[in-house]
């Protein structure tokens, strides 16, 4: 047995002769483990400073939530259902108003740092009752994105909703935006307006879903709740981008004109303010720009009408 | 598509394996069958020396390593077989299948990964037969099997829309092993066992992290851990 063996069972080999050795080996051979174990746990001893290297990268590695199966793993920790969630508060925090102002953002994609001050800014303004994201949180459609977009805007002091942009649906970003935010058609009310948020990136479907879905919209057409006298349309995709499913422009405009009492579309993509009738019947389209390029819709709902305001940070 | 990128990514790992244990003569006597000229026996024909010759070639390709690895962003477990080469067996080179559950997804994928490593230093620990490896590192590139993920954008979209590859990830990644190893004589299964370590991040999340000052470094690591028993 070599004196790092004796090391290893924690008695000093100065202080033992070797005729005295193997007694006192086998008196503590009961703390001892044969052969491999042994000369590892002298090992250790001598090499303490490389484990404890190893061992510190570990720790730190745990406690950063380093543990990813791949970036497109759909392993989604934090905060669901966000829209079901905040949509309700909305409906709740409107009920009866006909004034309110909310705020809209856009294809935040990539730009974390500008979509925190957009945050900051319309956190500081005070006066917005609710936030819309026009999609597009992702670039790549990975999982992790998804995550840091909501984590980021959880900093809003009131509600807000996602819309599903083309961006999102890369790999399995569908799902991730099923699980975070919830379906990818929805609707609500705020105050007396009926919010009607539609997927419109048929490009990404194939043609194999419903894109717009015409029986969603049809539903908001016969099924107006009470107390909503006017109609917003959100979607990402505008008629008319390569991305909408154009085959059904017409159609669909004409969908959205027997909406009750229609105000306006608002849409983001192109990552350029834009307005403008896009099929000359007096529905107004108002285009979102993107985060990156510093700017945000403020959009105020009066009793006669709206003010959309272009806003930079 | 799926099967062309496979295939591509085969023969470029096949193609750096054998011209990388070319390149090395010195072999140890645990590589023997991989030893290049072939004794001239009178009994031999032209042609059985062409054949063994053959043969030790295609003999370069049986796997010298088996590597068993969790997470990493390749799969939760995935495994492996490679080539484990070079005058200190600094240099590894792996084709892995990693298992990925379909989580809130609809369907569990599997992820296929060629890795080429680099391990530089050995630090012996005692005279037992372990071994200390500061550093291992190199890329990895992995590709997800499955049908909604593509190397180039599918025919709809216009030329260039997304510009970049949804189904391959190329990944960088830098660790640290320990291993054990048998003397030569006293082998039974295999030469040595070791276990690793690693940090990985892939090309999309160093782009957003390039560009993002809100997004720190720490957010884009992703750890593995693994062990490697080498034949």
């Amino acid at each position: 047995m070599s004196d790092s063996a004796v090391w290893a069972c924690g008695i000093e080999p100065e202080t033992v002769c070797s005729s005295d050795k193997m007694n006192i080996l086998k008196k503590v051979s009961f703390f001892r483990s044969p052969g491999i174990l042994c000369t590892f746990a002298a090992m250790m001893r001598k090499n303490i400073h490389i484990y404890i290297g190893i061992l510190a990268a570990l720790v730190l590695a745990a406690g950063c939530d380093v543990i990813e199966y791949h970036p497109y793993d759909t392993r989604v920790r934090g905060e669901t259902g966000i829209n079901l969630r905040n949509t309700a508060l909305i409906e709740q925090q409107m009920a009866g108003r006909k004034t309110f102002r909310f705020a809209m953002i856009s294809d935040t994609q990539r730009h974390y740092d500008e979509t925190r001050k957009a945050i900051d800014a319309i956190n500081a303004r005070g006066d917005i009752d609710f936030v819309l994201h026009g999609g597009d949180q992702a670039d790549f459609g990975e999982t992790k994105e998804f995550m840091w977009t909501r984590d980021f805007m959880s900093h809003l002091w009131m509600p807000y909703v996602c819309l599903l942009g083309n961006h999102d649906c890369l790999g399995t970003g569908r799902d991730v935006f099923g699980t975070i935010y919830g379906p990818v058609n929805f609707v609500f009310t705020a105050g007396n307006v009926r919010f009607i948020c539609l997927n419109t990136n048929a490009l990404e479907y194939d043609y194999s879903h419903p894109v717009p879905d015409f029986g969603f919209l049809e539903d908001q057409i016969t099924r107006q709740p009470y107390g909503a006298e006017k109609t917003i349309v959100l979607m990402h995709v505008p008629p008319g981008d390569v991305e909408f499913n154009n085959n059904v422009a017409k159609p669909f405009e004409r969908y959205l004109l027997m909406l009750p009492g229609i105000q306006f579309c608002l849409y983001g993509h192109n990552h350029y303010y834009a307005e403008g009738e896009l099929f000359n019947d007096g529905l107004m389209y108002y285009g979102c720009t993107s985060i990156d390029r510093r700017g945000y819709f403020v959009i105020t709902i009066k009793e006669d009408g709206y003010e959309i305001e272009k806003c930079s940070f | 598509m799926r099967l062309r990128s496979v295939v591509f990514s085969l023969l470029g790992c096949v193609a750096s394996v054998v011209s990388a244990q070319d390149a090395v003569s010195s072999v140890p006597a645990d590589t023997l069958l991989l030893s290049a000229s072939v004794p001239e026996v009178a009994e031999l024909s032209v042609y059985e020396r062409r054949m063994i010759k053959r043969m030790r070639r295609w003999q370069r390709l049986i796997p010298r390593h088996y590597k068993m690895q969790f997470a990493g962003s390749i799969g939760v477990v995935s495994l492996g077989a490679g080539w484990t080469y070079g005058r200190s067996d600094q240099w590894e080179t792996d084709l892995m299948f990693g298992f990925l559950p379909k989580f809130e997804s609809e369907e569990a994928k599997i992820v296929f990964t060629v890795r080429q490593s680099y391990i530089p230093w050995k630090i012996a620990l005692g005279d037992r037969g372990f071994a200390y490896r500061p550093l291992s590192c190199g890329v990895f590139f992995s590709s997800v099997l499955n049908h909604n993920f593509w190397v180039s954008e599918p025919g709809r979209y216009p030329g260039g829309y997304y510009g970049f590859s949804t189904r391959l990830r190329a990944n960088i990644f830098a660790g640290q092993r320990i291993g054990y190893y048998r003397p030569d004589d006293k082998r039974v299964l295999a030469q040595g066992i070791s276990l690793y370590y690693e940090f990985s991040t892939c090309d999309t999340d160093l782009i957003t992290c390039f560009g993002d000052r809100n997004v720190k470094f720490k957010d884009i690591i992703s750890l593995a851990v693994g062990v490697k028993v080498h034949l």
